[in-house]
This record gives structure tokens, C-alpha cells and sequence, in this order.
């Protein structure tokens, strides 16, 4: 019971020892380490004997044990080089009296060059990594005879061959800490020597190695897509959601790691923005999308500047390992505009107090309540008017400089814009009552420079058509809901200082013959772009 | 890119240098012609020349129209007719058209942000009695306009017929849709010789007539069965 109970507790603590190593080692293999190895090669596949008698007559033999010193260096990845030097021997002395001896030593010195590839050591997390190994040298096989017979008679007879050989093996080390591993390692020898026939052979071992070197690191940074460079303020709402970057991480161990990326903009962040600690597991790859927290500084942006984007990436498995990658990013003037129309819509500014307040100057008392809208569109094109903005065109800008556009408020207070300025103006009035409203785009392959004007929709049904005009080519229907065709009215918003008659004349004239008559919508270089 | 106004004039001369034409060669009851924009209607008379952006109704009347591609074209009467509409349309443009109404039913993926404030969309004013349409004067318009889109077909072009019947399905809905216009569209393109377009739109009669239980549309099912059948390979 006792032996029994004695078992079960040395089993407990081998067990326990296997599972405290398991966080330390994390089965990573560091690059170098030296070990030595307790040979048994039992070439003569004889027993080890002690014989003793009262005669004084006595018989040693002792077979297959030697010892070896082993180098190890990580080649790439899993695959290691390996060097042993060690020797194994057999030794058997027979004494029949005090005065007569004889004794057989043979012995065999492998020094062996070979690789040995850890095979499960980047897949699993466990603490034991079998190997297996290949590899070949020479071997300094002797044979030494010593003979005394009496106090005079003595032979000594010694032998060396030189061969050189190969062997196969496997083993396993057990990691008992990053440094320390244990080794059980077993080889089949190939070398034939003429002092044996039975020279091949497998030999056993059992060691201990100290490893030092880098650890091969748990996670990589495979890639960082940077998705935006050019930060454009009026955008800042989209940024918010839309990633920076993409950072593409590795897991290269056979357990799952955790990793957190933190982004912070020099200047412009709120403060540094987490994704949360997200699991990778084992062997897996996983792109994290990055976000930043702006602050109010991206809105005060007058000329364009450069900003440094810091990432630090956490990653962790038991330890924790901090990298870090930093970009440039430029942020552009709050009021550029890089010419797309799909972006437009983040320069209106309906909620704006000044423009609600301008907006509800308008007083109407419309015909029918079906044409309110229409209405209300046309009062407030006058309102501009009456506040004599005017058109006027932009400087001649160079091709590698941003677009500028100025805010509805920024306008009113010029008193001037160009054709995406008073676009800006007219449909943030619009908006700020409710009104919809969508960017006509042109980009006329029959002209140099493209144009921009506008449309609000007006809610009526097609059938109500005739409430506003007679004849239906003076509007547009569209279905900007599937299902619900309604009909909209194009105003060429530069025309501000006309009535709000010619604007919308021309604007239907120019949708007519642009996006109908001459296929531009079909051919895509008419473009309506709803604002929001 | 950079925006900048075009100078108006400018543009129509540039615009109508490219522009169609057409003369009126015949004139025969009330026909009346509309210039571009413009709110009312004038008395049509023969040797009048029409641009693209002219409109012409025949009333109880006839017109005969000489395009400047050298196609003379036959109106008959209640029938309106955009000038533009006689203009040719190359089989790309009409494979454009459709496209385009594709890309306009496509959902807006455009990268706005959802967190934007923006405004609900309220259609002022809109109440029960402003909501119910000028039937008279939309079903006549609607009759003149079809008929337009029939002469198109009747004067052989398939391809102004097709995208005409369409705009008219958009401009003036009827419910429930019993899949006339859909045939009559389905005969253009077989008349183009688009076996494949062809028998799409025949297959969508089958499905619009489903809803309906008429004699017609039991008829033009049974007509679309058939032609389904006939330019299947």
C-alpha cells in the first residue's frame, strides 16, 4: 500500500511539474543551446556483469555506457544543426589471481554533424517538443587488449579504425523552463567497423541542455495596410468608423493569443483609441481594423499638414510583447474637398444655427398644401437673393492641390462662392427644412471642366406633375426610394442672382439634354448623387 | 477636379450644334407643337422645324415628320411624341439604359457615416385632399404618351420604343401592372432580333399577369407562353 501510495505521489509531482512548465516554456525553443547526453550503445550486445568469488577470482564487465556533449543552433524555423562529440564504451576485465588480469576495452567515438527538426514546436503549445534527426560523422572505433599473466608476462594489444557512418534518430525535449530542457533522445547508428560485426546499433540517451537565444516570437506584424493617408476634416464623422489601417497579425504558435492595437495621432486624437484585446488562435491570421478618436483640432485645419499616426500593438500569451509601427498621414484644410461628389454631402450643414435660423425667414402660403414643398424650395432660393450672393468662380487651382469648398455659413458671409459653394448653401437651406436634395455631377466628355448643380425633390407623385408645371420635361422623376417615384426639380444654383425661374429652366434644360438626350446617366458621366 | 460654371450660351451652342432635327413635312387636323421648356403649346404648320428638345401632339390630327438621318416618321392621332425620342439609339445605349436602371436600384453603398445628423426626410404640406391626382388630365397625357410610344414601334424603332415605354411605366404607374407595356417591350426586343432580352421580358409578363384576373392579361399570358417557347433554343 505504502509503495503503491509512494507511486501515485511521484506521478502527482511529475505531473504538476509538467503543467507549471507550461506558461513558462510556451514551446518555443530558443535558438542555441549546449546539453550532455548518458549514452547506452550496447554494441556487443553484452550484459553488463560483476562476477566476485572468495577465490579472489573476478569478472567486470560493463557495456554500452558512455557519455556525449551536444551544440544545437537554430538554422530557420524548426530546423536546428546539431553537433555531439562523446564516446561509449565496453570494458570487461577478468582477474583470476592477484597476479593475472586481462582486460577488453572497446570503445567508439562518434563525432557527428546533423539537423533535427522540432516538428510540432510552432503548432502545439505543449511543453514537449519530439524531434526528429538525421545526421552522420565519423566514428573512432578502438580495440584495446591488456593481458598479465603472472608478475612477468604481459600483452597489450591496441587497435583503431577510423569510419565514418550516418544515423537516424528521434527524441523529445522537455522544456522545464525557456532555458532548461530535459533530453531523451535515441539513435540508430550506421558504421561498420571490423572489430564488430554487430556495430550498428541503437543507442539511447537521456540529458540535459541550457539554451539561450532568441525565442521564437509568438506573433508576427505580417502586414499594415494603410487605408487612409489624406485626412479630409469635412469627413470627420466618416472617419470615425472607417478604419485607418488594417493590421494583418500572425499568430505563429499553437495556442491562441490575444492581441490589442492602440492608435494615437499626434495632435489629433482625442485620446488613443483600442480595438480590445481580440483572440487569434493558434496558427491563424487575422487583419484588425484601426479607428482613431478625433478631437476638435482636425476642424481648425486652415493649410494642409502632416500628422503621425502611432500604433502599438500588444500581443500577448502568458508574457506580453509590445510593437510598435508609426506613419504619416496628411490632413488637409478643413475646407478642401477632394472632387468627390460622393463626399460632398459632408460639407452641408442644415443643423447649423445660423442657417435654420436664415431658413425659417421664409413665410409661404402655397396654392395647395401638395405644393408646399416646391414652394417653400422657391422662397428660399429668393431669401439668397435678397442676401446678394453671388457666383463667382474659384482661382485657378493646380492640379495637385485639393478643391476648396466653403460652408453654407463661411458663403453667406463672403457673400460669394462657386458652383459647389452655392450647391453647399442652397441644399444646406433645403435640408435644414426637411427638404431632399441630391448633387447632379457632370463631367461632360464633350467639355474640359466638369460642372455640379442641384436637385430637391419635391414629394409629389408624377400625377401631380401638373400642379407645378405643364409640361414634364421641366422635372426629373426619380424612384430615390424603390417603389415611390416623386418628382424633383433641377436648379442651377449659380444663377443665384436670377430668379429662381431662369435657375430652374436652365437646370432642367441642362438635364434634358445632358443626362437624357445625349445618354449622359447611361453612360455614367451624369451622375445624381443624393446628399445624404 | 475642379468645377466651374459653364457659360450658358456657350453650352446651348455647343449642345445644339450636336442636337437632331426634324421637319415637319405633312400636317393634316390639330397638331400642336411645344417648344423645349416652355408651358404652352402652339399650332403646328407644315415646313416648321422641331429640335430635340421640341415636343409635338396630335390631337385629332396627323403629322408627318423628315428626320435629319433621312427616316420620315408617321404620328397619328392622341398621340405625343418628344423629338428627342426619335433620336437613334445605338444597341450599346439601349444596353446602357438598362444598366444604369440597375445601377440606380442598387442600394447606396456610397461611405457616408452613420452617425450623421441628418435631416428626416418630411414632405411638407402633403395632406389628404392635395394627394388625390388630376385624373382626366394625367390619364390623357398618359394615352397621348403611349400612343407616341406605339408610333415609335409601329415606325420601326424597337429600340426609342423600348426605353419610351419605360420612362412612361416610371412617369405614370398603374396598379396593378398586368404586364401590357412589359409585352409590348418584349416584341421590341424580338423585333431586335435579343432572343435572350426577349424572352426576359416575356417571362416577366407571365409573372405580372399572375397578379391580374382579366381576360387580357389571361390572354397576353397565354401569348407569352407561347412566344417563351418559340425563341427558347
Amino acid at each position: 500500500m505504502r509503495s503503491v501510495r509512494k507511486i501515485n505521489l511521484l506521478m502527482a509531482m511529475i505531473l504538476l511539474l509538467f503543467l507549471s512548465t507550461y506558461g513558462i516554456a510556451g514551446g518555443r525553443t530558443r535558438s542555441s543551446g549546449v546539453g550532455v547526453r548518458l549514452n547506452y550503445w550496447n554494441q556487443f550486445e553484452q550484459p553488463t556483469r560483476i562476477e566476485a568469488s572468495t577465490t579472489g577470482e573476478s569478472h567486470i564487465a560493463v557495456n554500452g555506457i558512455g557519455g556525449a556533449f551536444y551544440f544545437f543552433s537554430r538554422l530557420y524555423n524548426d530546423w536546428f544543426f546539431e553537433f555531439s562529440a562523446g564516446g561509449v564504451s565496453n570494458v570487461d576485465v577478468i582477474s583470476t589471481d592477484a597476479f593475472s588480469e586481462e582486460a577488453q576495452v572497446d570503445a567508439v567515438v562518434p563525432l557527428l554533424l546533423g539537423l533535427r527538426y522540432d516538428f510540432f514546436s510552432s503548432r502545439w503549445s505543449a511543453t514537449v517538443n519530439p524531434y526528429l534527426s538525421a545526421g552522420g560523422g565519423a566514428y573512432l572505433w578502438s580495440s584495446n587488449f591488456v593481458q598479465q599473466t603472472g608478475t612477468a608476462e604481459q600483452q597489450l594489444r591496441i587497435e583503431t579504425e577510423f569510419k565514418t557512418g550516418y544515423y537516424l534518430g528521434a527524441g523529445l525535449n522537455l522544456a522545464l523552463s525557456s532555458r532548461v530542457a530535459l533530453n531523451f533522445d535515441v539513435r540508430r547508428h550506421f558504421s561498420e567497423t571490423r572489430f564488430n560485426d554487430n556495430s550498428d546499433g541503437f543507442a539511447f540517451a537521456v540529458g540535459v541542455a541550457y539554451m539561450w537565444g532568441k525565442q521564437r516570437e509568438f506573433f508576427r506584424i505580417k502586414d499594415i495596410k494603410w487605408i487612409v493617408q489624406d485626412i479630409y476634416p469635412a469627413y470627420y464623422q466618416f472617419y470615425n468608423s472607417y478604419p485607418l489601417a488594417l493590421v494583418t497579425i500572425e499568430n505563429r504558435i499553437g495556442q491562441a493569443i490575444e492581441v490589442n492595437v492602440v492608435c494615437d495621432i499626434t495632435q489629433f486624437s482625442e485620446r488613443p483609441r483600442e480595438t480590445g484585446y481580440l483572440r487569434i488562435p493558434g496558427g491563424q491570421t487575422k487583419d484588425i481594423p484601426v479607428t482613431a478618436y478625433w478631437n476638435r483640432s482636425l476642424q481648425q485645419v486652415n493649410n494642409r499638414e502632416t500628422a503621425i499616426v502611432d500604433l502599438q500593438i500588444h500581443a500577448r500569451t502568458g508574457e506580453e510583447v509590445l510593437k510598435q509601427s508609426s506613419t504619416e498621414i496628411v490632413i488637409h484644410s478643413r475646407n478642401a474637398w477632394n472632387g468627390d461628389v460622393d463626399k460632398l454631402g459632408f460639407f452641408l450643414t442644415p443643423e447649423d444655427q445660423t442657417i435654420r435660423q436664415l431658413s425659417r425667414q421664409v413665410d409661404i402660403t402655397p396654392d395647395s398644401t401638395a405644393v408646399a414643398t416646391f414652394e417653400r424650395a422657391k422662397a428660399l432660393f429668393g431669401l439668397l437673393q435678397q442676401h446678394n450672393i453671388r457666383y463667382l468662380p474659384d482661382p485657378n487651382i493646380p492640379f495637385y492641390q485639393d478643391d476648396r469648398v466653403q460652408y453654407a455659413v463661411e458663403t453667406l458671409d463672403l457673400g460669394h462662392g462657386d458652383c459647389d459653394d452655392l450647391v453647399v448653401l442652397y441644399a444646406s437651406l433645403l435640408e435644414s427644412v426637411g427638404i431632399h436634395t441630391a448633387f447632379v455631377d457632370v463631367e461632360d466628355p464633350q467639355q474640359e471642366l466638369a460642372h455640379l448643380y442641384l436637385m430637391f425633390n419635391t414629394g409629389l407623385t408624377p400625377q401631380q406633375g401638373a400642379k407645378i408645371s405643364a409640361n414634364s420635361k421641366r422635372y426629373v422623376v426619380r424612384e430615390s426610394i424603390p417603389g415611390r417615384p416623386t418628382i424633383w426639380i433641377p436648379v442651377e444654383t449659380t444663377l443665384i442672382g436670377e430668379s429662381f425661374e431662369v435657375a430652374w429652366q436652365q437646370g432642367a434644360m441642362a438635364f434634358l439634354r445632358q443626362a437624357v438626350l445625349r445618354h449622359g446617366l447611361a453612360e455614367r458621366w451624369v451622375r445624381i448623387v443624393d446628399s445624404h | 477636379m475642379y468645377r466651374f460654371m459653364l457659360i450658358i450660351t456657350i453650352f446651348l451652342r455647343v449642345a445644339l450644334s450636336t442636337a437632331m432635327t426634324a421637319t415637319l413635312a405633312e400636317v393634316s387636323g390639330d397638331v400642336k407643337i411645344r417648344r423645349g421648356l416652355e408651358e404652352t403649346w402652339q399650332q403646328a404648320a407644315t415646313g416648321i422645324t422641331l429640335e430635340e428638345v421640341d415636343t409635338i401632339l396630335c390631337l385629332e390630327g396627323k403629322a408627318v415628320l423628315n428626320l435629319d438621318n433621312g427616316m420620315t416618321f408617321t404620328l397619328g392621332s392622341h398621340s405625343m411624341l418628344d423629338i428627342g425620342d426619335l433620336k437613334t439609339i445605338t444597341r450599346q445605349q439601349l444596353f446602357l439604359y438598362f444598366m444604369s436602371l440597375k445601377i440606380e436600384k442598387l442600394p447606396d453603398h456610397s461611405s457616408q457615416p452613420p452617425a450623421r445628423l441628418g435631416k428626416v426626410s418630411v414632405v411638407h404640406g402633403t395632406g389628404p385632399d392635395s394627394n388625390r391626382p388630376d385624373d382626366t388630365l394625367w390619364k390623357s397625357r398618359a394615352k397621348q404618351e403611349r400612343n407616341g410610344a406605339d408610333a415609335l414601334f409601329e415606325n420601326g424603332l424597337y429600340a426609342n420604343a423600348i426605353i419610351k415605354w419605360h420612362k412612361i411605366r416610371q412617369r405614370y404607374p398603374v396598379e396593378p401592372d398586368c404586364g401590357e407595356i412589359e409585352s409590348l417591350i418584349a416584341r421590341s426586343f424580338e423585333e431586335l432580333k435579343e432572343s435572350g432580352r426577349a424572352i426576359d421580358a416575356w417571362q416577366r409578363v407571365l409573372e405580372l399577369t399572375e397578379n391580374c384576373d382579366n381576360p387580357e392579361a389571361a390572354q397576353r399570358a397565354e401569348t407569352a407562353g407561347q412566344h417563351i417557347d418559340m425563341l427558347m433554343p
